[in-house]
Formats: structure tokens, sequence, C-alpha cells
């Protein structure tokens, strides 16, 4: 009987930090995406050499890839797949579509920021 | 360096001895002390008889129950016993009378030297 | 040049892969508000070096033998195994640094270039002398001044103010997350490594009692050019980073903040910065573990003699080498593993603390050097405050999951 209480406790405490952990990856996912968005940025601007864009999108996309599995509700599922190929494959060249990926990356990031409290 | 005991007289074992550097004549370090081994005369004096080092030693100050286990793992390779009559000078390094080739302790450096670090580019064996 | 062993010191142990992803983390989220924790623990380990370089100066012990000498053996196992443990984390993380930097420079994929760190660190320390050891990274660590400059520079031009820099209150969910950071920047900032390292150089520079005021100036001079820097980081983020809502997940978001002022020429610096700074703490922690366990044996220790001379020693460094690159291989992020190892850094620090009272009391050893008052309620204040954190740290460290 006396373990009961430690144990409601643990129980209450794993179901706290359970839920304030979807908050925090959506928190942490749109600083990531915000990163991304701001590097490749950057880097159309002249403002960062290819090869720390390149081993740059390397760690963002490390830390993103959690999102493929993670249960997101599905306006911010469909945000990210959209940003999905920005993060995969940033367009580093001269003739594509990097504005176009700054926005889904940049749309990303808004939406799980609002949705994680940001 | 560290300063001079300040009077002769009766030495504190656990701070004069116990875990002490070990320092041969030569000046190469040997270890510490790990243990000290005494003996109870008949007339009901206690003479410290030995210096014990090595990791059966070791094992044993930890926990009684690991000295066994550790003899039979180790059985005395590594360990080796000073007769107190070759300290030379006692403190916290406890200077020894003979060069470090006249004790078993630097066995394991060498070994590590001979065996292990040779293989190693740059290592000046 | 004895100052730059405290430089060295600063460098590899205060501006390492820990305060660069404290720092940083700590100013993307929450601006300048946990400056206070850097300058506390600033505090900290000045008062602790100065101290542990008087011991190892008048009683010439270093720390770890100092605690065997003076605890016995059995009570020496507890901070070796703390050593052991945090120091494998933390060691892995810088070499996870220094493998970010090189991908920063070359976009290959850090994964790839995790063993060069390794390398490179025991080319140095394999057969340099402890001269080459503490200048040569010292002198490379002074390009970390970009920090310093940068921040300046970006201050200057930024159109935030001071009071914009200092969040307006803290929601709930935030509470446990800065908490959290506060942790593990003391934890970055103390780091018991550099306790040991320092005294240790101190031994091979053959410190005496007239060596103290050199202690003082590398003290406070070289943990004081750290804390500079780390400063200059928290401003960075919290001008540059934290207005565009980037949170400082990887190290490469913070190179973002030089090229704020500097364009590309600022990204290279960043990553040159973060080379140096995660090389020289590699260097550092791959000599700490060593000259702990060799004092704590008795055996030979030495960079200033061949390999040969002092076997056992040059063995457990490549052995703790080979653990840490293990731990690195294992591939997890390098900010997010320093984020761990600072906070358990953090816990286990009254372990590893609580000797300095005992041992700066030692009349036999110390003489008239012993601490005086003063110092003595500091170095409570500090243990007390080292408790508190790390009663502290456990839960969050649970309850955030890393930040």
């Amino acid at each position: 009987m006396r373990l009961l209480a430690p144990l409601i406790a643990a129980g209450a405490l794993t179901m706290a930090c359970g839920s304030a952990d979807a908050q925090r990856t959506e928190a942490q996912a749109a600083g990531e995406l915000a990163a991304a968005a701001r590097t490749l940025e950057a880097y159309h601007q002249d403002r960062l050499t290819r090869p720390y864009a390149a081993g740059a999108f390397v760690n963002y996309e490390e830390q993103l890839r959690s999102l493929d599995t993670a249960p997101l509700p599905a306006d911010l599922r469909a945000r990210w797949l959209a940003a999905r190929p920005a993060v995969r494959r940033p367009c580093l060249d001269a003739g594509c579509d990097w504005r176009g990926q700054v926005r889904a990356l940049d749309g990303a990031a808004n939406a799980f920021r609002s949705a994680g409290g940001g | 360096m560290r300063r001079e005991r300040r009077s002769g007289g009766p030495r504190q074992v656990m701070r004069d001895l116990m875990d002490g550097e070990l320092r041969s004549a030569d000046g190469h370090a040997l270890g510490r002390v790990d243990d000290v081994a005494a003996e109870l005369g008949d007339d009901g004096t206690l003479r410290l008889v030995d210096i014990s080092t090595g990791p059966e030693a070791l094992a044993g100050r930890v926990s009684s129950r690991l000295r066994p286990a550790a003899r039979r793992l180790l059985r005395g390779r590594f360990d080796a016993r000073i007769p107190l009559a070759d300290v030379e000078e006692m403190g916290p390094t406890i200077r020894l009378r003979r060069p470090a080739a006249a004790y078993r302790t630097g066995r394991s450096d060498r070994w590590v030297a001979e065996h292990l670090l040779r293989w190693i580019p740059g290592s000046g064996r | 040049m004895r100052l730059a062993l405290g430089i060295l010191t600063a460098i590899g142990g205060f501006l390492d892969v820990g305060a660069l992803a404290t720092a940083g983390s700590a100013g993307s989220r929450f601006g300048l508000s946990l400056v206070w924790a850097l300058l506390l623990g600033t505090g900290c380990i000045i008062l602790l070096l100065l101290q542990v370089g008087r011991l190892t100066a008048v009683s010439g012990r270093p720390y770890a033998a100092a605690i065997r000498e003076h605890f016995g053996f059995k009570f020496f196992l507890l901070p070796l195994s703390v050593e052991l443990l945090a120091d494998s984390i933390m060691l892995a993380a810088e070499l996870g640094g220094v493998a970010v930097a090189l991908s920063l420079l070359t976009g290959i994929s850090w994964h790839l270039l995790l063993p060069v760190g390794p390398l490179l660190v025991f080319a140095l320390v394999w057969r340099g002398p402890f001269r080459l050891i503490e200048n040569g990274p010292a002198l490379l660590g002074l390009v970390t001044l970009c920090f310093v400059v940068g921040a300046v520079m970006v201050g200057v031009s930024s159109s935030s103010r001071l009071p914009d820099l200092l969040p307006a209150r803290l929601g709930g969910s935030d509470v446990p997350d800065y908490l959290f950071l506060a942790a593990a920047i003391l934890g970055a900032v103390i780091s018991p490594y550099l306790v040991y390292f320092y005294s240790s150089g101190a031994r091979e520079e053959h410190w005496t009692s007239r060596s103290l005021r050199t202690n003082a100036l590398s003290a406070v001079g070289g943990m004081g050019f750290g804390c500079l820097t780390a400063l200059a980081v928290i401003a960075l983020a919290a001008m540059v980073l934290r207005p565009a809502h980037v949170q400082t997940g990887t190290l490469a978001e913070l190179g973002l903040t030089l090229s704020a002022p500097w364009g590309r020429v600022g990204a290279v610096l960043f990553a040159v910065s973060l080379f140096v700074a995660c090389y020289a703490a590699a260097v550092e922690l791959t000599l700490a573990i060593p000259y702990v366990v060799s004092q704590g044996f008795g055996w030979e220790v030495g960079e200033n003699h061949l390999p040969a001379q002092a076997p056992r020693f040059n063995l457990a460094l490549i052995c703790f080498v080979l653990v840490g690159t293990a731990v690195a291989l294992i591939g997890i992020d390098p900010l997010q593993l320093t984020l761990y190892g600072s906070a358990l850094t953090a816990v286990l620090l009254p372990v590893s603390l609580s000797p300095f009272l005992v041992l700066m009391n030692d009349r036999d050893a110390l003489g008239r050097h012993t601490n005086g008052w003063l110092m003595n309620a500091a170095t409570i204040g500090i243990i007390a405050l080292a408790a508190v954190v790390a009663i502290v740290s456990l839960p969050l460290l649970i309850a955030t999951g890393g930040a």
C-alpha cells in the first residue's frame, strides 16, 4: 500500500511529461524549421558559404526526421510534408525555386510555433 | 614542495604511509602504498612488516569480500610487497632505498610499454 | 608563457561545446535573462581554480593525488567514477563538435568526419610536450574573440534595445526549460575536469609558492576571457536568433549570428572558432582523465615524458580516447549530447567539489597558505549551490528531455 503513492506520483509525472512532450516537439520543430529557412535565405543572399549551408542542412534534417513518425494533427502534417523536400534537398544552386522552399519552411515554422504555444 | 615534518617521533600510519606515493631511489614512480601488513608479536607489540601495492591489495581496501576473488583472478601477478626496511623516508612521498629496477612494481609499466605501446609509432621504444 | 595555462584552460575548458551550446540556447530562447547563471558559474570556477592552483603549487600535489592521500582509496573511487562517466560523454560531445565544425567548412556530413577529431587530438597529446599543448590551442583560441567583436558590431547596428532582450515573463511551460538551461550553464562552466587539468598543469609547470601570482592571473584572466566570449555568444543569440524564432537546436544555427555582421567570412569564422574551442576542450579532457587515474594510482605521469616512459598513463589516454570516440560514433547530435552531459556534470558536482573544504584547510600541506574565512565561506557556498543544482537537475533532465 505504501508503494501506491509514489507510483501514482510517478504515473502523473510521466503523463504530464507526455503531454508537455508533444508541445515541446512542436516548439523544437518550429525552431529547426525557422533555422533552415534563415540558413537557406542567408546562403542565397551570399552570407553563407556553400559547404556551411550543406553541412548545416545535414543537422536540420536529422533533427526534423522524427516528425515523419510523430503523431501530428492533420494541418501540421500537411505543413511538414510541404516543407520536407526543402529540408531533405535544399536548393543550393542558382536556377531553382529557393524562395518557394523558404516560404514552405517559414509556413511550417509558423504553424508549428502556434501549435507549440510559442 | 611539501613541507618537512616538524618533529621526529611516532609516525601516523594512515597519514604518512597509507596511500602515499612510492618513489624509487632514482626518482621513478612505483605506485602507491595500497595496503600495509602488520604482525602482532608475542610480546603484544604490533609491528609493521611490509607495504603492499597492487590491484589485489586495493580490492581488499574496497571490500574484504573482493580480496579472495581478486586473488583468484590476478594470482599475485601485479601485486608486490616492499619490506619496510626499504623505506628511506616517509611522508606523502615514500622514498625507497633502491633503484626502480630492484622492485617488482615497475613490471606493469614495462609490460605495457613492451607489449602494447610498441605498436604505436612514436612511443619511444 | 605561463599565462597560457589559464588561457588554454579557459578556451579549452570554458569556451567549449558546452558553453557554446548552453549560451546559444539560453540567448536564443530567453534573451539575456540567463546571464546571471553564466556570471555565477564563472565566479565559482575562478574561486575553485585559485584554490586548486594554490594547493598544487604549495603542496606539490595535484588535486586527484591530494584526494587519494587525504581521503583514502575507497573515497577516491567516487570522484574517479564520476569523472569517468561525465567526461566520457563530454569528450564525445567535443569530438562531435569538432566534426560539426569540419562539416561546416567542407560540406561533408559530420558523421563521416567524426574520426578526424580523435586523430587530431591524439596526434597532439601523444608526442607533444606540455608547452606545445598549452600554447598551440591557446594561440589559436584567440580567434574566438570574433564573438566579442561580432556582438559589439551587431549590438551597435541592431535595432533591438536592451529591454527587448529580456523576455517579459516566463510562461508555465518555459519554467522547466529555463531552470534546466540554468543548471546546464552551471554544469558547463563549473566543470571538474577543468579543476583536474589545471592542477595537473600546475604540477607539470612545477609551480611553487612563488607562482601564486601566476595562479591568480591565469585563473582570473583565463576564465574571464572565456566568460566574456560566452557572454558575447548569449548576446548574439539574443539579438540575431531570438527575433527569428531560432532556438539553437543545432550548432550550425549558432553560426547565423556571425554571418549577420560579416556574411560568408562570419560563417567561416564561426566554424573555425567552433573547431578550435572543441578541439582544445577535447585535448584537455583527453589529458584530464589519464592524469586523474595516474595520479590516483601513483603511476608515472607526464606529457614531458616519451610515451614509453609513462606507459600506463598513455595507455589510459588511449583507452579514454577510444571510449569517447565510441560514444561519439553512436551519432547523437553533439548539441543534444552536450546538454545531457552538462546536466549530468551538474548533478555530480557535489561529489567532485566536496574535498575542497578539507584539503584547503590542511595546515600540513599548505602551511600558511590555507584558506582564509572568506574563501572557506565562498567554498561552502559553491558546494551548497552545487548540491541545490544537483537535486534540481535530475528531475529537470527527465522532465525536459534535454530541453
